[in-house]
């Protein structure tokens, strides 16, 4: 049981990565166990509860309505790739892999 | 108001890979968000409506094999709202069959597999139906118009009598799944116990090591296999 100590504006930053989990457990259940047509749902009740929990709770109506606008965010990609495979002729090494691979790269 | 963005980390996963027969690691080497492109179309030139509403979002991913290095697999995935949905692979998703099931109607119990999870539960008991009749066909040598009751028939004649009451009943599930496909009844329940129990009759049959070709008895025009058959 987490005691509830924090204020709205100290929980709602915890929305994001809170839901990132949620969003990045679920994508991978969608690829590594799902078939082609089917999908996964993720579970924003989920995340609010986890958030709630921390904040006392005469504060969730506030709390609330710093996050309102989470939902409507677009999903932005990334990928955790770190370092990125020298080039090679005809090969996927030309392929671009994200900037944080392209800025690993261009460090190594 | 909290305005950084979510994000959809793609990280490694664990696909099945056709050219090392087998699930391996899938790195992700490229991606775009599609829908985000199409909403940046110069609308007057290229098309005169383009409804995208706000929670959709189509992505385009690529991975690829680790092990192999192979020829890469691209996915495509609809976000709606909080839903994320598989819309698109290429190539055709494929899936992992167990060693036992045998390789030369092993297809037909992939593309069951496949049609099942992609919610053709209907063709996929007409692909269960099909791998125990060509199996059959097989073992026996049976060849032309006959019925799926006669193959089998002939079928559990080969099996040896020591084992034969102890493994699920090919012409038993045979007669189940003909059932739902004359009914066209798409039964999820009796695609799961059907697939579960031919797997385990083609395990059992590996385990006892029976032999997959049956000899023809010139004599007697009837089939068995070699000293295994009952009386």
């Amino acid at each position: 049981m987490v005691q509830a100590t924090l204020s709205p504006i100290e929980g709602a930053p915890r929305a994001i990565p809170l839901l990132n989990k949620e969003i990045s457990e679920k994508f991978q259940s969608l690829l590594e166990t799902k078939h082609l047509y089917q999908k996964v749902t993720v579970e924003w009740e989920k995340v609010v509860a986890a958030l709630k929990e921390p904040v006392m709770p005469g504060f969730w109506r506030e709390l609330l309505q710093y996050i309102r606008g989470v939902p409507h965010m677009p999903f932005v990609l990334a990928t955790q790739i770190q370092i990125a495979r020298p080039p090679l002729e005809n090969c996927l090494g030309h392929v671009q892999l994200s900037p944080v691979a392209e800025e690993r790269h261009a460090i190594l | 108001m909290v305005t950084c963005n979510s994000v959809l980390l793609l990280k490694n996963a664990t696909l099945f890979c056709r050219e090392c027969d087998r699930r391996e690691a899938f790195r992700p080497i490229w991606y775009k968000d599609v829908s985000a492109e199409l909403r940046q179309l110069p609308q007057p030139e290229l098309v005169r409506h383009l409804p995208i509403p706000p929670a959709l979002q189509d992505f385009a991913l690529v991975y690829q094999c680790q092990a192999c290095e192979g020829v890469p697999e691209i996915l495509i995935v609809r976000r709606e709202g909080w839903s994320l949905r598989l819309n698109g692979r290429s190539p055709m998703a494929s899936v992992e069959i167990a060693a036992y099931i045998p390789k030369k109607e092993r297809d037909f119990l992939r593309d069951a597999i496949i049609a099942h999870g992609s919610g053709k539960t209907l063709a996929g008991l007409f692909y269960l139906r099909t791998f125990i009749e060509q199996f059959g066909r097989r073992v026996t040598g049976i060849s032309g118009k006959k019925t799926g009751d006669e193959i089998l028939s002939e079928y559990s004649k080969t099996l040896p009598a020591n084992v034969r009451d102890s493994m699920p009943s090919l012409a038993e599930w045979y007669e189940k799944l003909s059932i739902a496909l004359h009914t066209a009844n798409p039964d999820e329940a009796l695609f799961k116990d059907a697939q579960e129990k031919i797997e385990k009759h083609c395990e059992i049959r590996k385990a006892m090591d029976i032999p997959e070709t049956a000899i023809q008895k010139e004599e007697t025009g009837s089939t068995d296999v070699a000293g295994l058959s009952a009386g």
